[in-house]
């Protein structure tokens, strides 16, 4: 069964490249994220999966099938390639009724009377929005309007659906909500899920698996855990921290890495040279603040946030960095305090090529 | 080779290119070739010319006309006195519509005005009206007994005041009809603009502490300015080509211009020069344009940049609130009605502008053998014409729409490519063409037989091609803005589910297109309706049209038909109007 393998698929428009030899797979039944900034490339990928997007060069197959092929000149129609896809504005038609919208992939594939209204009914009811059969795109609410454009897909019982920023046009609440929904949903369906989104929380609690895209190149592949704890290098490491990254510069001496705001500890395998110029990434909920040790430093600002307590430092060079705590008392702006760190949380990045070393 | 040849294949096959190609190829066959073919026939020897040449053959190269038109003894009279007539008229024209226009505008738009409704709806309502009917009624107003007809108008039987022979016919009516008739375009423009501005960039620029003048200079002027250039551009292109006022006011005081001599030049058999002249006038047209985007350095983005009007708040008129709401009213309302009551009148009068109570008769509506004519509701000629204007306009307004639905898909699809651009720009050179230049166009290209087709002079199917043709922008522009909203991921969805493009098309491109194509269908066929100055280029005894036909009664001084048909194409364009408002409106 369909899993889905792009091979060095490649988008240029004009000069620009959009996509650069990508290579994929994705496998049956997998949550697959495509994530990255805005222009890197992620929509494209996924409309060149759709077929509404056709490659410069490359091939494209799902399951043992073919879609594209740019050698053999193989072009499939999009409606030929089992593939749902949920648009980022919805794409309502919004001349059809709930029912006329959910109906139309069945009565465009001879599924009509008895048997579609049927299964029109299930999937309205499975996703909750049975009472809103006869209303109009145009008199639904937004989180309404997503799980029509859902159901409009999940319908025809495509294996493979493809979800294109679909919770950005929502508000924070009902972005939580349906992010259970869609986990529920791929649970049940079975489905193959591929989602393109901007956002890194995303990513990261939906995925089984995700691609981090820069600039049309794929920067890192795997499950999010692995994205998380051994990033790639130092784009990746920046975009998917909750948090903003805290670099700082230096020289690697013995254990430690010397930085003009003072020494960090470091662990793990690496073939870094002595001397050798680094990059040194910081997570802000890696960092506690103590007495003695660390990076001495002046608060800068302290504020508590629910469960966290985030703080602002700047240190003795003038860097500044960000600390996020479990709840504790504020601290005056102006106090003298130290920031610790744990050897095994510290990210190294090469100087040049920003690639992690530990 | 294969693969390349599979590649090309497979770019061509998507439905927007074929779509776009398939248009591309029947704007080409109807608006490039003819207009190269009248360039090309402008330099050939024309049949009746032959014998003034021994030797020579029938189109053979000549500068014979080019030189007849330039340089000779008739220039005066074929080039020179026409192009200064045209060229007085449409300045004072285009500066007078466009001050009127604009002034409204802001009155309307930005300040506290009463009576708005009734001011634009009589902005608009000559607008609508066939151009000609406007004239019609100035004659019937201001003729005096010492001219032409001998009879007196409207004023003097009532008031017994003759005014001057130069206030009923000549230079001065030809421009201050043309802009009663026409002023609406820089009203309509300008006011869209002025009420879709958002109120936010004027309080950003108060902020600043900017005066109004500066605010009016830096922020609103740039902002209207596209408004301005267009409204420019299409009262000037309406005063090159003019012909059915100057043929109405001009003629009877022996002024000619450019258009009317054109046609002039038809009847008298001199074609060459028609070919000449109608080249001169596409090229003035051109070129004005060309010249205006490029000093104004038009930038389309402008056009769309518009906001929220917000809570737009009016500037106060004061105390003379009122007192200016009645004078503009009355300006501008007694050139949209009065025009009406005269046709009326005189239509129902058995002398002309002998306005009398014994004189009032039914004869010309629906009376029989008046001097070898029926009134116009039961002539069987009159039947022939009211049919033709109905069924040429409903073929060009259907034709139309599916212009409008294939090129604004092809081009709302491929937005930047080449070829969206390409068939906007071919689509929108029949703007550059005056009508009865168009008429010529079509005159030249399709009086003889090509190839296999035989020669449509004198059939329906040349009238519905022209008018067409002539419909071709609008019919562009309104498919592109329909199918801008449509064409991309509505579309898209359907092509998830089903191969076939028909399907998509039908179920889902064609219901959302529906209003705006129905709009698009009532317009031009309106349009077509009250059309003049080309088709009366075209017809012939056969397949006359309303318009034609009035135009003839009036040179057979048979004013009331003309006053009588000219109403009856009033009652089917404001129907029209009416009807396409009703649908433009109360979108979901």
């Amino acid at each position: 069964m369909p899993s889905i393998t792009l091979s060095q698929v490649e988008k240029r428009f004009g000069q620009d490249v959009a996509v650069a030899a990508l290579d994929i797979t994705i496998a049956e039944g997998e949550f697959f994220s495509l994530v990255g900034p805005s222009g890197c490339g992620k929509t494209t990928t996924m409309r060149m999966i759709g077929g509404l997007e056709t490659p410069t060069s490359g091939r494209i197959s799902i399951g043992d099938k073919d879609v594209f092929d740019a050698e053999a000149g193989i072009m499939a129609p999009p409606a030929t390639r089992g593939i749902g896809m949920v648009f980022q504005s919805y794409a309502l038609w919004p001349h059809m009724t709930v029912r006329a919208n959910v109906g139309f992939g069945l009565d465009v594939r001879g599924i009509k009377g008895s048997e579609a209204t049927t299964r029109i009914n299930n999937t309205l009811e499975q996703l909750q929005i049975r009472h809103l059969a006869d209303r109009y795109p145009g008199e639904l609410s937004g989180g309404q309007q997503q799980r029509v454009a859902l159901a409009r897909e999940l319908i025809v019982g495509a294996k493979i659906l493809q979800l294109d920023e679909p919770l950005s046009n929502l508000d924070a609440k009902l972005r939580m909500e349906m992010r259970i929904e869609l986990k529920r949903l791929h649970a049940e369906s079975g489905a193959t899920f591929i989602y393109v989104t901007h956002d890194q929380m995303e990513a990261l609690t939906l995925s089984t698996r995700m691609a981090v895209m820069r600039q049309g190149v794929v920067q890192q592949v795997g499950t999010p855990r692995e994205i998380y704890e051994t990033p790639a290098n130092l784009f990746v490491a920046e975009f998917l921290s909750i948090n903003r990254l805290n670099v700082l510069q230096g020289v690697i001496k013995g254990d430690v890495v010397q930085s003009a705001s003072g020494d960090v500890p470091f662990a793990g395998v690496t073939n870094a040279q002595e001397g050798a110029r680094v990059k040194v990434g910081l997570r802000p909920d890696d960092l506690r603040l103590g007495e003695s040790g660390g990076i001495p430093s002046t608060v800068d600002v302290s504020f508590v946030a629910g469960s966290m307590t985030l703080t602002t430092v700047i240190t003795a060079d003038g860097n500044k960095l960000l600390i996020v705590e479990p709840y504790r008392n504020e601290i005056s702006a102006g106090a003298h305090v130290h920031v610790l760190c744990d050897a095994k949380s510290v990210l190294l990045f090469e100087d040049d090529s920003e690639l992690r070393i530990a | 080779m294969n693969q390349a040849l599979q590649r090309m294949r497979q770019r061509l096959m998507r439905p927007h290119i074929i779509v776009g190609l398939v248009v591309l190829v029947i704007l080409s066959a109807l608006v490039i070739v003819p207009v190269a073919e009248i360039l090309f026939e402008s330099f050939r020897l024309q049949d009746r010319d032959v014998r003034r040449f021994p030797g020579a053959e029938a189109g053979q190269w000549v500068l014979f006309y080019w030189e007849r038109v330039l340089a000779s003894s008739l220039s005066q009279r074929i080039f020179y006195g026409p192009l200064i007539n045209t060229m007085i008229v449409t300045v004072c024209f285009t500066f007078l519509a466009m001050l009127l226009g604009v002034a409204l505008a802001w009155l309307v738009a930005r300040t506290d005005m009463p009576f708005k409704a009734l001011i634009s709806a009589s902005v608009v309502l000559p607008y609508i009206l066939p151009a000609w009917t406007i004239a019609l009624a100035w004659t019937t107003l201001f003729r005096t007994d010492s001219q032409t007809l001998g009879a007196a108008g409207f004023l003097q039987t009532m008031t017994g005041m003759a005014v001057p022979d130069w206030v009923t016919f000549g230079l001065f009516p030809i421009t201050i009809v043309m802009v009663i008739n026409y002023y609406a375009y820089a009203f309509l423009l300008t006011t869209a603009a002025l009420s879709s501005m958002n109120r936010q960039l004027e309080e950003a620029a108060m902020m600043h502490g900017a005066s109004l003048w500066t605010i009016i200079r830096r922020v609103n002027l740039p902002l209207v300015l596209p408004a301005l250039v267009s409204s420019f551009v299409l009262t000037f292109a309406t005063g090159l080509g003019a012909f059915g006022v100057p043929y109405l006011l001009g003629l009877p005081a022996d002024v000619q211009v450019m258009a009317t001599y054109l046609y002039t030049s038809t009847t008298l058999g001199r074609y060459g020069d028609a070919y000449v002249l109608t080249v001169i006038l596409i090229a003035m047209a051109g070129i004005t344009i060309l010249l205006t985007s490029r000093l104004v350095g038009l930038r389309q983005s402008f056009a769309t940049m518009t906001g929220k009007a917000g809570s737009s708040q009016l500037i106060p008129l004061g105390r003379y609130r009122r007192v200016i709401g009645i004078a503009v009213v009355t300006a501008v309302g007694i050139p949209a009605f009065l025009p009406l009551g005269l046709m009326a009148l005189q239509s129902l009068q058995s002398g002309i502008g002998n306005f009398t109570w014994d004189g009032f008769t039914l004869d010309y509506w629906i009376g029989k053998n008046i001097r070898g004519f029926d009134g116009v509701l039961v002539d069987s000629r009159m039947l022939k014409a009211i049919w033709n204007t109905f069924f040429i306009s409903f073929v060009v307004g259907v034709i139309s729409v599916i212009a409008a639905f294939a090129s604004g898909y092809a081009v709302a699809k491929g937005r930047g490519s080449r070829m969206a651009t390409l068939i906007e720009q071919v689509a929108f050179i029949p703007y550059l063409v005056p009508g009865v230049a168009l008429g010529a166009v079509f005159l030249a290209m399709f009086a003889a037989p090509i190839g296999p087709l035989p020669s449509l002079y004198g059939t329906t199917t040349l009238l519905i091609l022209a008018c067409f043709v002539s419909q071709l922008p609008f019919a562009v522009r309104s498919g592109t803005t329909a199918m801008m909203q449509i064409a991309g991921e509505l579309e898209e969805a359907g092509s998830m589910h089903t191969r076939s493009w028909l399907t998509i098309a039908r179920r889902i491109l064609i219901p959302l297109a529906k209003r705006g194509l129905l709009v698009a269908f009532v317009l031009t066929f309106i349009s077509t309706a009250k059309e003049l100055n080309l088709v009366i280029m075209l017809v012939t005894p056969r397949t006359e049209m309303l318009s034609t036909v009035a135009i003839g009664f009036m040179d057979l001084a048979m004013e009331q038909f003309a006053n009588a048909i000219a109403l009856i194409l009033v009652a089917i364009t404001l129907l029209g109007a009416l009807v396409a408002k009703a649908f433009s409106g109360d979108r979901k």
